[in-house]
């Protein structure tokens, strides 16, 4: 379970992503339509991003676990057997991990200058798909770290583990939604998020060692 | 949603949820068929019944068999595109494949002809050694004529093949022979279980210094199957310590790299020595061995679907032969070892796995016509169109340590006709 916990926290990786949803989320980007907003408007604007938010992170909680669940069949479709699933699990995270690592939060969309506009509060669902779901939430190193921590440990750990991340990333996305940002908490945040990814990494490389010792 | 084809303006505004979405979509594709391609290519392994492998082995010795001269040396090298067979030889290799053909002979002793011509072919090859047998202090010595020195891997094979022998036939006629090379092997061995490689008949002293890191272990498993001739005779105490040895030192007295080296003859001495019993020590380097064997049988299974056009990765037969070999005789050690039993199953799924890509790849009789001498093609382990007389010896053992591992029964395919 412990593996499982580290594995599936490293690939979420709470603060970057949380990062992401903030960007994609929040009314304060810079949008001409959210400057404009009033009082009422901002208020029913904020609930509905906190259920976009709320309802994105449900769902790839639900999808982890399915993978989760599903894990022995997904693997007897791609022919493979669980440790070489958790070598390329391992590649997965390991790589995120190194853009992490290299890029900080940036990498969700916090300081990408190209990045999705900020959602209105009206428009707020049409940003569940995308950006809030694919890419901030979706993620390769997610769902890969979903099956091969079912396939390894079950469906009851992966759950806990994936739990435990999301709640974090809520917490700290919903924190960053409704709050000012200093620059000190962009500072923490960059920070944060480079930390775990070089979790991400020591993850990745202990997940390659166990894949590769595996009889 | 910006469309940013009609907007010449588009360039400074926020990328589109279509363009989001084909991104993200390709660098999944890309990155999917990237690991597909490599670490997470499809694991192939074939289903072959007990008879299909023991099929392909009797196949691996009718190739070993037609290619043998008149004075017991087999064929040593072909290369089947070119018709040819390439020079020089290797008696290490010799008693090696003698030895397989024994086992065969054993493992077909109710049948027929098949053990018949096996045990004959063998016992041609037999004369071979027993005429280069020279003494060695009070033991024998295998010593190869024209070179300088006896090598410690010839008379340790030469001492499993008339172990092998023994038990093919159940005859006692070279017990007196076996107790010799056993007495030279354990005057190879240091005090620390370290094997020296060679012998110097001149100087009729071992060459110091100089280490194999096939001989030791090939020793090592000779000693112990002394014992099992013969227990109570004390080959237990020789063969135990180099069992230490190889478990503790080897790799980093004599420097090989990313230990454990896939040692099949060590994974022979652990499984004939498992059933008397293993120190934690030797537990633990039979487990890692496990790890090694399992990499390399599952990575072998993946190679299939390798982009080959690149590169030729998959192993010669000798190579896989010996990975199934060592994985098989660890299956022994953990059957016979309650702290590596937790390794029995996946061991037998990989040797049933690498049994499978063997018999699959062995070259079929239609196959072979395709080539100028089919009869020095059919049965045999070709890679980049060469074979090698061991890539048949250590198939041939790999296939019967599996047979018994697979599905019970006749064969379920046929192996190219073979027979």
């Amino acid at each position: 379970v412990t593996q499982a916990l580290l594995v599936l926290f490293a690939a979420v990786n709470p603060i970057a992503t949380a990062t992401g949803l903030a960007t994609a989320l929040s009314s304060s980007g810079g949008s001409p339509g959210a400057a404009r907003a009033d009082g009422d408007a901002a208020a029913a604007g904020g609930r509905a991003r906190l259920i976009t938010l709320l309802v994105g992170v449900d769902v790839v909680a639900g999808l982890v676990v399915l993978l989760a669940w599903l894990s022995d069949p997904i693997l007897d479709l791609l022919d493979v057997s669980p440790p070489t699933f958790r070598i390329a699990a391992a590649v997965v995270v390991g790589a995120s991990g190194l853009l992490w690592l290299l890029r900080g939060a940036s990498l969700a969309g916090a300081d990408d200058p190209r990045r999705d506009d900020p959602l209105p509060a009206a428009g707020a669902w049409r940003g569940l798909a995308v950006p809030v779901l694919v890419p901030v939430l979706v993620t390769p190193a997610v769902l890969a770290a979903g099956i091969a921590m079912g396939a390894d440990h079950g469906v009851g750990a992966a759950l806990l583990a994936v739990a435990v991340a999301l709640v974090l990333t809520t917490l700290l996305a919903a924190g960053l939604v409704a709050g000012r940002r200093p620059p000190a908490v962009a500072v923490l945040v960059a920070v944060g998020a480079r930390l775990v990814g070089v979790l991400a990494i020591v993850m990745a490389l202990a997940l390659a060692v166990d894949g590769v010792k595996t009889v | 949603v910006h469309d940013r084809d009609d907007d010449p303006g588009a360039a400074a505004r926020p990328v589109s949820v279509r363009r989001r979405l084909t991104t993200t979509a390709l660098v999944w594709v890309v990155g999917f068929t990237a690991l597909r391609l490599s670490f997470l290519a499809p694991e192939h392994c074939p289903t072959v019944a007990d008879g299909d492998a023991v099929a392909a082995a009797v196949g691996a010795g009718e190739w070993i068999a037609a290619g043998q001269g008149a004075g017991g040396h087999y064929l040593y090298e072909y290369d089947r595109a070119a018709d040819e067979e390439l020079p020089g030889y290797n008696m290490v290799r010799h008693a090696g494949v003698t030895m397989s053909l024994y086992q065969l002979a054993d493992a077909d002793a109710d049948a027929d002809a098949d053990g018949d011509e096996a045990l004959a072919v063998a016992d041609r090859g037999l004369e071979v050694l027993l005429d280069g047998l020279e003494p060695a202090g009070d033991g024998l010595v295998f010593v190869e004529p024209g070179r300088p020195t006896a090598q410690l891997g010839a008379s340790a094979l030469m001492t499993a093949t008339l172990a092998s022998r023994r038990d093919a036939t159940g005859e006692d006629t070279y017990d007196d022979e076996l107790r010799g090379l056993g007495r030279f092997l354990v005057g190879q061995m240091g005090d620390d279980g370290r094997m020296l490689a060679f012998y110097d008949p001149a100087s009729e002293a071992p060459v110091p210094d100089e280490t194999s890191r096939y001989a030791t272990g090939e020793a090592g498993w000779a000693l112990a199957r002394l014992h099992t001739l013969f227990p109570g005779e004390g080959w237990d105490r020789p063969a135990r310590r180099v069992l230490d040895y190889l478990a503790t030192r080897r790799d980093r007295v004599e420097g090989l790299d990313f230990a454990p080296w896939p040692d099949q003859w060590a994974a022979y001495l652990l499984g004939e020595l498992a059933p008397h019993g293993l120190d934690a020590a030797q537990v633990r380097y039979a487990g890692a061995l496990a790890e090694r064997f399992g990499m390399l049988l599952r990575s072998e299974s993946q190679k299939g679907t390798w982009p080959v056009a690149f590169v030729d990765p998959r192993a010669r037969g000798a190579g896989l032969g010996v990975w199934v070999e060592g994985a098989a005789a660890l299956l022994r050690a953990a059957e016979a070892e309650p702290r590596l039993a937790a390794l029995a199953a996946p061991l037998r799924d990989r040797v049933a796995c690498g049994a499978g890509i063997l018999v699959d790849r062995q070259v079929t009789a239609d196959e072979a016509r395709g080539y100028p001498d089919p009869d020095r093609v059919r049965g045999a382990w070709f890679r980049n169109d060469l074979t090698r007389m061991d890539d048949q010896q250590h198939v041939l053992t790999g296939l019967l340590a599996a047979a018994g591992q697979l599905q019970a029964g006749p064969p379920a395919r046929n192996p190219g006709g073979l027979s």
